[in-house]
């Protein structure tokens, strides 16, 4: 790649868009990853997985999609169904493919999983749980609890500590990950990582630990802060590429680049 | 839509805001800088006497030894030259503050002396009661013994020129002492004959003392407190020496003489429960083996 260009792509390696091969490995998470599939094996009725926004859950989750798939019944709801009818109504087709124009309440749904025999438990995945409501919450208790589906939430770190509050989930959430943000050190394998997967070898080099440390001030680790800086970052460097050439430089990455980004994100208030 | 222009412009206020503190900084800095410099340049004489006051910043850890020094010294046997022991002297401290050093008149053992008064009352009367019976006259020397001839510095003769000395001198009267000198050679004792014995290298007069504690009310310095507290511990002021020995623990808790001194006076002045609670908290806070000491000598019976 010639370094005339160097900038000009390398924006889209920092989309925020959760794709389970954009997923970075770093040990940590990795820990985590690995724990939750060993917590799916496990007779548990309900796993959960916590941590602040940006942290990772949902790309973890996406990769426990993509990983199981293959083997087992795994349904990943990314965007919360919020309705109940229409909540039971997804619930059946995507794990026992029963299709049905009408209505369907808890009864009817728990009815037509009785109906269906399955040699390993289907795993339903919701991602932001915190958005169900509690009586729809109840239901899924409930679900769980005739062990016909295993359930996994993720959901936000604020919202754990209700959740753990209520007395009937506190029996039955067996299992708990929390993600947490990356430190400085993984922030650079995480970058590093992300742009030498895209063959961005050069700008992998520009990130050395001191530029990652300033990035680090901003977004304090979180995935998708950083995402997000860089992809101002580099839109910035777009621009001096095309329009002040002579202000690039190519070894490292300006302090002052990094903080007009983050002006840019709005990550300082300048 | 990427404005990078005007994002430069809210970079460049951003900067500044952030180096602000510094440029301050960095400016009030030069101008002390400058102004010192300038201040140095123009009035050597003003900052080199505000440098000069500033006291040395060790610790003196002052001897404590309760007998004198003594001056005029007959020893029948020659063998042991110990006039000649160096011991350390809290007078130094006196000559580095009065800008007056004579490192060289300090080490001699008999030189030329100068004796106030009082101190000549004081040591040539136990001298009186003595054997030997030392006579005060010069010319009733008797030569030392020839055989006993170890190889010594000689004695430096130096004119006793120091401030200190200087003060001393408006109060005190210069005696030509007999000194017997078992050490020296013949030669050498026919010339210190007509020389004048430096009596009292560790005694501090009452005016001297009271020049450090002017100096003392003055800085506040702890190594002042606690050598004005030795002092009147070896006067026999236990409730000065245990004034000032609090004052210097108060002003330093490190520095270990302070408490020992400060219990000893306790005990002088009959508080000997104090001076063992306070000991065994010190014990109890820093493992002193000085302190741990002293607590035992108390506690045996055996301090005196």
């Amino acid at each position: 790649m010639k370094s005339s260009k160097i900038f000009h792509n390398s924006k889209e390696v920092f989309q925020d868009i959760v794709d389970s091969k954009d997923y970075v490995q770093l040990d940590r998470s990795m820990a985590i990853y690995h724990a939750l599939k060993e917590a799916i094996q496990k007779p548990l009725k309900m796993i959960l997985v916590f941590g602040k926004p940006g942290t990772g859950k949902s790309m973890m989750l996406n990769k426990l999609y993509k990983e199981l798939s293959p083997k087992q019944k795994v349904v990943y709801i990314q965007t919360p169904v919020i309705d109940e009818s229409e909540f039971f109504k997804v619930l059946a087709y995507e794990v026992f493919r029963f299709n049905t124009p009408d209505a369907l309440n808890f009864t009817q749904f728990m009815e037509i999983a009785n109906h269906f025999e399955v040699e390993v438990t289907p795993i339903v995945i919701l991602d932001e749980a915190q958005l169900y409501s509690e009586s729809l919450m109840e239901k899924i208790r409930l679900i769980s609890d005739s062990r016909k589906i295993k359930f996994i939430f993720a959901l936000h770190k604020t919202q754990k500590e209700d959740l753990i509050a209520k007395e009937h989930f506190q029996t039955r959430i067996w299992e708990s990950q929390e993600l947490q943000n990356a430190t400085a050190s993984e922030l650079t394998v995480y970058i590093q990582k992300k742009l030498l997967r895209a063959n961005f070898f050069d700008l992998a080099n520009m990130f050395t630990e001191k530029s990652v440390r300033h990035i680090h001030q901003f977004t304090d680790g979180n995935y998708r802060d950083t995402n997000k800086l860089l992809y101002g970052l580099f839109e910035i460097c777009s621009w001096y590429e095309d329009n002040a050439p002579s202000k690039v430089k190519f070894n490292a990455i300006p302090t002052k680049l990094i903080e007009m980004a983050a002006i840019h994100t709005g990550f300082i208030d300048a | 839509m990427l404005d990078v222009p005007e994002l430069e412009k809210r970079w460049a206020k951003y900067h500044f805001k952030k180096m602000l503190p510094l440029y301050i900084m960095s400016t009030v800095g030069a101008i002390i800088l400058g102004l010192s410099a300038y201040i140095y340049t123009t009035k050597p004489a003003v900052v080199m006497s505000l440098l000069s006051q500033e006291p040395t910043e060790t610790v003196i850890t002052p001897s404590v030894k309760k007998d004198p020094l003594p001056t005029i010294v007959k020893r029948p046997v020659p063998t042991v030259p110990s006039q000649n022991i160096l011991r350390p002297s809290l007078t130094f401290l006196y000559n580095l503050e009065e800008r007056v050093i004579n490192a060289e008149e300090n080490l001699s053992p008999v030189a030329t002396a100068v004796v106030t008064d009082n101190k000549v009352k004081q040591q040539i009367k136990p001298k009186a009661k003595s054997k030997s019976k030392p006579k005060a006259k010069p010319k009733s020397k008797p030569k030392p013994k020839p055989k006993a001839k170890p190889k010594q510095r000689k004695p430096v003769k130096t004119k006793p020129v120091t401030k200190t000395t200087h003060v001393a001198t408006k109060k005190s009267v210069v005696v030509p002492v007999k000194v017997i000198h078992p050490v020296e050679t013949e030669k050498q004792s026919a010339k210190t004959q007509n020389t004048l014995v430096k009596v009292g290298h560790n005694t501090t007069s009452d005016d001297e003392l009271k020049g450090v504690i002017k100096r003392f009310n003055r800085k506040k310095k702890p190594a002042l407190s606690l050598f004005i507290a030795n002092k009147y511990y070896e006067k026999g002021n236990y409730a000065e020496s245990y004034k000032y020995a609090r004052i210097t623990y108060n002003l330093n808790p490190k520095i270990e003489d302070s408490m020992l001194i400060y219990a000893k006076s306790l005990i002088k002045l009959g508080k000997k429960d104090k001076a063992k609670n306070a000991l065994t908290a010190y014990i109890k806070k820093t493992g002193s083996i000085n302190a741990k000491t002293l607590l035992n000598q108390i506690n045996k019976g055996t301090f005196k």
